[in-house]
């Protein structure tokens, strides 16, 4: 039997309703939303069946209910080759009501061959020997298709992420993907289904879905956790006098990122020489990179910008003096010889050729050979940093043999709605009333982005012009001035960003603020 | 429904019409996570996250009288006529209703964990009671916040009354001419149906004169009415609820032990599913509706006088033109195009001269969308590692010296000593740009069917995004020959500088009917020849197989078709253009050695896409 091609035979008597799928019914077509490339279908259509459908919500329920640590008695297991499945599902008691009357819990087990053993249990666990009705055609189907799909999840690396997704936030568009991606993956899969008792755990069984997801779920939640560190500074004899005054002194509006909070100790015990920050723009990349050194009390020696035109005399060059040529070092270079913090921003936008004493001074007996062929160690207090934005606009690959030599590779999220507020009511106070509606005009370009894959940047930095300007002209012409230019004269997508800033209410808050 | 209709119905439900949508829904209830489909299966609802609408309700999109009636009964100026703009407003209405029932409501509805109930039958009778009263007050919500929103909310419930029903008629016929037999005495189950009913039509259709109750409902009615005006006055979700629980306990004699039918009310309210459990989803996270002070009814001040819908002009045009436009946009991009040649205009062997060459630009295909992305993010990896390659390939920067500088790298003028005079160099570099085109044509004929015709659409796709990102020219055509028909047919699924959208016609790639290549390599030939202009130009041919083909008076089988094939390859490379074949399979692979100057065996599929890159790499580095 193909349990796929079956499952559009049958469907339950006068209930067409594919139980918590969206509305959608036996026969629906959803077409508009998914066409499989391998549809062979007549009119090339995607169709939906009651018995897949509730098969995909019977299973994500018991999943989202894992995620979302709600109590569920059901188990899955599997072998480690995941050639092995048994599942023992109990049928919530709102299924129970939905034409599934007497089978309290099902469980189905399939090994390497082609054979699905299942069976209905009452509400003692125990094995129903007859065919009672609730086991009619449609509802026999429910266990074979859940035991498939959930093989399908285990082993299918890609579809088995977009369930996961799909059970954290169900949604008709990604429903019908589930759906059809598993019918067109057995449509021609072709099983003997047999109707018999089924036991504890087969021994093969040791995997368990449960226990996979919770350690995930504890894995994931442990990362932001880690914060247990002991806080590491420098000595103040560790740099000359003349150096520390140029430890980066910050207003406290500034605050670290909590993720970077245990770096700084390993920074300043020189466990970690090299640091890497990458994120999206106005993150704080380089922010941060100051509130390292102000936090561990460490000279900024330089802050080197790599743009296009930056060339080979970073580390110095050879400059006349009165009727000689003299080589002048760059800070750079004093801060490899006397100890300090260099900042490399964008670091990606340099040509390579220029960044190659890199590789030298970061290796671990780290050295640079100046143009005037003096050999300079890199002192033990030398720290580089450097921060780069990945697939912008004029960024460049970085060379993989500097790429590993970074000791410590953070890329800083996006902020937070709450560091925004609070970023932009320090610096911009006029702008405090009007903060949740450029976060909404701000998540509704980002998401316009996201979804239509835009090469556009749009950043807190850009509020922030938005919210200065808009002190003098209001928000709607600011608008114009700091917001639309990031469509970078792409008429349809400023048009675009303008209707978005238009359907918000500006006006009593201009009011308020114009001059 | 006619052609047409079923096209603005297409359209309308399309990816992009609904992001479209989507997005306007977002827009209003300010929620990003907002998500929005269409199932055309008679309702709309929510569970606070997920709308679902039905553009297509009651057919009205295609029921002329119920658009004049509800046009005229509206007032309107002008009578909403055609399929696209019925779409919209009715999906509109839905969408704002269901709206702001995310802004104004509990989910999930209060009833769900209701001490009261206790049997499925007794909470959809108290989730039905809510929802009553949450309609009516969001429509109120509703006219009072968002003024501009009336017009969608006047058209959904005026709509409702006039779209037919094939069994039941109209709700307004039904309204104004049917009651219940006054005379009879009726079960408790019926006359809590006709309560609900009565008072779902005086709270939300005030502007029709429905016929009295009788005589039975009158002391029933008495008492429930100021509780349903009442509650739907209230601010908060949880005292509309309360308004509905002192409701069901007056009528708590009259519930039933089986399921009463509602259909009439539901249908009277238009949207069941959002208040009557969670059916419709799952695993719904709470969300609380937001609290609003009421200034006026949809239809009625607060006192019961009508208020005329003052129309105004600008916001219906507006509306109408907003949807004329993407109607217009989508419909662009519906409609294939087709440019006929004759063999004989491509300088190809004698045997083809009155051949039929068909150029089919097809049209954009957004249903395609959503699986040319899954191709794009299963193959990602392979994606970005080969659009790195690509890059340090076609990066390589030219070195150019840059002399007589006051100052730079290294002093390049024999005046070494003489500060004034000597002049120094430095080093510049000018990006090297790529100077190749690549037209893929691919073999349609029918014994690419199944695995190969898929393998060779993810190589297509995955060799597009890497050739995108790094701005090589390239093109992918579907070449085939119709049996027993004198014609060729070339599908440009990708034509050189594609739209983004026309990406997705990758996924067309189909398999049937024979080839005749001999003709075909002329036509790329020609085809690169008026679309490109760099230097290196590559062809690269996947196919399976001998060409072949036959129609009247002209068999194109091997050993001729071979030899022709040859001849036309030789003759193309010689004018410059390289022909690389990649035959998939190994039997194939020694026949096209015979056709082909260069021939590549793709002995795994799998490896179709890596293969093709690694082919194109070789040619940038070596054009």
């Amino acid at each position: 039997m193909k349990p796929c091609k079956a499952a559009y035979k049958f469907v339950r008597e006068e209930d067409k309703e594919i139980y918590k799928c969206f509305g959608f019914r036996h026969l629906s077509d959803a077409t508009s939303y998914y066409v499989h490339r391998n549809n062979e279908s007549f009119k090339g259509t995607t169709t939906l069946c009651q018995a897949i459908g509730e098969a995909v919500a019977f299973t994500a329920e018991y999943i989202g209910d894992i995620l979302n640590q709600k109590e569920h008695t059901g188990e899955v297991y599997t072998d480690q080759k995941q050639s092995y499945f048994w599942f023992d599902l109990p049928v919530p008691k709102d299924w129970r009501e939905n034409g599934i009357t007497r089978a309290f819990g099902y469980r189905a087990y399939s090994d390497e061959t082609s054979v699905i053993r299942f069976c209905a249990t009452d509400r003692y666990g125990i094995y129903l020997k007859s065919d009672p009705s609730d086991l009619m055609d449609c509802a026999k189907l429910l266990p074979v298709l859940t035991l498939l799909l959930l093989r399908l999840i285990e082993t299918d690396e890609e579809y088995g992420a977009a369930f996961l997704e799909f059970s954290r936030k169900p949604s008709a568009a990604s429903f019908v993907v589930l759906h059809e991606d598993f019918y067109q993956y057995y449509k021609n899969n072709d099983y003997i289904l047999s109707y018999r008792e089924i036991l504890s755990v087969p021994k093969e069984c040791t995997e368990s879905l449960r226990e996979r997801l919770l350690t995930m779920m504890e894995n994931n939640a442990a990362l932001p956790e880690e914060t247990s560190y002991e806080a590491v500074t420098f000595p103040e004899e560790a740099f000359a006098p003349e150096y520390r005054e140029l430890v980066p002194a910050l207003s406290q509006e500034f605050e670290l990122p909590p993720m970077l909070g245990a770096l700084c100790s390993a920074v300043a015990a020189g466990d970690m020489r090299a640091v890497l920050l990458h994120g999206p723009a106005g993150t704080g990349k380089t922010m941060s990179c100051k509130l390292i050194c102000q936090q561990i009390g460490l000279p900024l020696m330089d802050t080197v910008n790599c743009s296009e035109n930056l060339d080979e005399f970073i580390l110095g060059k050879f400059l006349p003096e009165g009727d000689r040529i003299v080589f002048k070092e760059s800070f750079v270079t004093k801060a490899i010889r006397y100890g300090g913090a260099v900042v490399f921003e964008e670091i990606n936008f340099a040509r390579p050729q220029y960044l190659s004493f890199l590789n030298s001074l970061l290796d671990d007996n780290g050295f640079v050979r100046l143009d005037n062929g003096e050999v300079v160690r890199r002192h033990q207090n030398f720290r580089f940093f450097a921060t780069m934005n990945i697939g912008y606009y004029g960024t460049k690959e970085l060379n993989q043999a500097l790429y590993n030599r970074f000791n410590a590779i953070v890329e800083l999220s996006e902020l937070s709605d709450e560091a925004i507020t609070k970023m932009l009511t320090a610096r911009v106070p006029t702008c405090t009333k009007q903060i949740p509606t450029m976060l909404s005009v701000y998540h509704r370009i980002k998401t316009k982005i996201r979804a239509e894959e835009l090469d556009i940047v749009i950043s807190p930095r850009n509020l922030e012009n938005w919210a200065r300007m808009a002190v003098y002209e209001g928000y709607l012409t600011a608008a114009e001035k700091t917001i639309l230019p990031i469509a970078r004269n792409e008429r349809s997508m400023e048009e675009m960003i303008r209707k978005i800033v238009a359907s918000h209410q500006w006006r009593v808050k201009t009011e308020e603020t114009a001059p | 429904m006619t052609e047409k209709e079923e096209e603005a119905l297409a359209l309308f439900q399309c990816e992009e019409n609904r992001k479209r949508e989507e997005s306007y829904v977002r827009g209003f209830v300010q929620n990003e996570e907002v998500e929005l489909a269409f199932v055309n299966e008679g309702r709309a609802f929510t569970d606070g996250r997920n709308i679902t609408v039905d553009p297509m309700m009651d057919m009205l999109f295609t029921d002329r009288k119920a658009l004049k009636e509800t046009s005229r009964f509206l007032g309107f100026r002008q009578t909403v006529r055609s399929p696209w703009h019925a779409l919209t407003f009715t999906s509109r209405a839905q969408e704002v209703h269901e709206g702001l029932h995310i802004l104004f409501s509990d989910f999930p509805p209060p009833a769900v964990h209701d001490v009261r109930s206790t049997t499925k039958e007794r909470m959809e009778v108290l989730a039905l009671i809510g929802n009553i009263i949450e309609d009516a007050f969001i429509e109120s919500a509703g006219v009072s916040a968002f003024p501009n929103m009336e017009l969608y909310l006047r058209w959904g419930r005026v709509s409702h009354l006039f779209a037919k029903q094939e069994s039941a008629g109209t709700v307004y016929e039904r309204l104004s001419q049917a009651g219940i037999d006054h005379e009879q005495e009726h079960s408790g189950v019926i006359r809590l149906e006709r309560i609900l009913e009565q008072m779902t039509s005086e709270l939300l259709y005030p502007m029709v004169k429905a016929k009295e109750a009788p005589a039975e409902l009158t002391e029933w009615l008495d008492q429930v009415r100021p509780l349903f005006f009442e509650g739907a006055e209230q601010e908060t979700p949880s005292q509309r609820h309360w308004y509905a629980c002192e409701i069901f306990d007056l009528l708590e004699p009259l519930i039933p032990e089986e399921m009463p039918d509602f259909s009439f009310t539901e249908r009277l309210l238009g949207g069941t599913g959002t208040h009557c459990s969670s059916k419709n989803t799952f695993q719904i996270n709470g969300s609380r509706g937001r609290a609003c002070q009421i200034t006026r009814r949809l239809f009625v001040d607060q006192d019961g006088n009508p208020i005329p819908f003052d129309e105004e002009g600008t916001i219906l045009l507006t509306a109408i033109q907003a949807g004329g436009e993407a109607f217009g946009q989508f419909k662009q991009h519906s409609e294939p195009v087709m440019i006929d040649w004759i063999g004989s205009e491509t300088g190809a062997s004698a045997m083809h001269r009155s051949i039929r060459i068909r150029e089919i630009h097809p049209s954009v295909d957004l249903l395609l969308e959503k699986s040319y992305r899954k191709i794009v993010s299963q193959y990602l990896l392979t994606i970005n590692t080969y659009i790195r390659r690509f890059s340090a390939l076609i990066q390589t920067e030219n070195e150019v010296i840059e002399d007589r500088r006051y100052f730079g790298k290294g002093i390049s003028s024999k005046h070494f000593l003489d500060i004034k005079k000597r002049c120094w160099y430095r080093t510049s570099h000018v990006p090297g740009t790529p100077e190749l085109s690549v037209l893929l044509m691919i073999d349609g004929s029918g014994s690419m069917f199944g695995n190969r015709r898929n393998a060779a659409v993810q190589a297509s796709v995955i060799l597009h995004e890497v050739l995108k990102k790094n701005h090589i020219e390239h093109a992918v055509v579907e070449y085939r020959a119709i049996y027993d028909k004198p014609l060729v047919e070339h599908q440009v699924l990708l034509p050189f500088s594609a739209a983004e959208k026309e990406q997705y016609n990758l996924l067309r790639l189909s398999a049937s009917d024979g080839t005749r290549e001999g003709l075909s390599l002329f036509w790329a030939e020609n085809y690169l020849a008026a679309h490109t202009v760099t230097d290196h130009q590559l062809i690269i041919v996947i196919s399976d197989g001998f060409p072949e083909h036959c129609c009247e008076g002209s068999q194109y089988f091997p050993p001729v078709s071979v030899k022709d094939t040859a001849n036309a390859a030789e003759k193309i490379s010689r004018s410059g253009t390289k022909i690389i074949a990649v035959a998939l399979g190994h039997d194939c692979y020694e026949q096209l050695c015979r056709v082909y100057p260069k021939t590549l065996e793709c002995d795994s599929l799998d490896r179709l896409p890596q293969q093709l890159l690694k082919l194109i790499a070789s040619e940038l580095r070596m054009p």
